[in-house]
């Protein structure tokens, strides 16, 4: 996990800085901040969660 | 999306008829995969999503779409050639890009870049292959990207 986090850690705090983004956007009502994370990133995120597990799944079993 | 997971499922099933605990562990060894990338991948989209809804549509479609011209291709071969990053979400993010405008000659030469050139990666490629060899290797493949570039657009305009 220490290791995950100092490997990622600029990554995990910018991904942070933007859920702090988003949830502030939706609770002040901020039409910017909502219509990023509804229009672009949402969709986008469920697609890629969708299909990414899987394909790793292929990539693992095929790695053993 | 429906191939994936069949396929995906197939081969979970032919490996556990196989052999159960190998594809225990390579299930969880894909997936502990999927969760290390997945900062990066999660960043990607961010950066992504941010650009392209601050980017308006005219000037996406003027500067990296059909009409764009030589200058798109130039920019993409160059934005692919500095960039690190694998294929599978190169494609969904070429496919965000192409909704968003981007014409498809214009991905070409950026798929084909960001998996033939790697300007980032030049010094490892340097200790293992040599300077000649590196720089001859990235100059064509460049060069391969914008012509690719070329022949789709000649296959798309006709």
């Amino acid at each position: 996990m220490k290791k995950f986090t100092g490997k990622n850690l600029i990554n995990l705090v910018l991904i942070a800085l933007f859920t702090v983004f988003t949830v502030g956007s939706f609770l002040i009502d901020f039409k910017t901040g909502e219509a990023i994370f509804r229009e672009s990133f949402s969709p986008f995120v469920k697609e890629m969660i969708m299909f990414l597990p899987l394909m790793f799944i292929l990539i693992g079993l095929g790695d053993v | 999306m429906e191939v994936l997971t069949i396929i995906a499922v197939i081969c979970t099933v032919i490996s556990l008829v196989a052999d159960r605990r190998k594809t225990w562990q390579g299930v969880s060894r894909g997936l502990i995969m999927f969760l290390n990338l997945l900062p990066a991948i999660l960043m990607v989209l961010i950066l992504v999503s941010i650009s392209l809804f601050f980017l308006p549509e005219e000037f996406i479609r003027d500067n990296l779409g059909e009409e764009a011209g030589f200058g798109a291709f130039l920019l993409a071969a160059l934005l692919g050639s500095v960039s690190l990053i694998p294929g599978f979400i190169a494609y969904p993010l070429s496919g965000m890009l192409v909704s968003g405008g981007v014409s498809y000659p214009v991905i070409s030469v950026f798929i084909t870049t960001l998996m033939m050139v790697g300007i980032l990666t030049i010094p490892v490629e340097i200790r293992y292959f040599g300077a000649r060899v590196t720089i001859v290797r990235n100059l064509l493949f460049f060069v391969a990207a914008i012509v690719i570039g070329g022949c789709m657009a000649l296959i798309y305009s006709i």
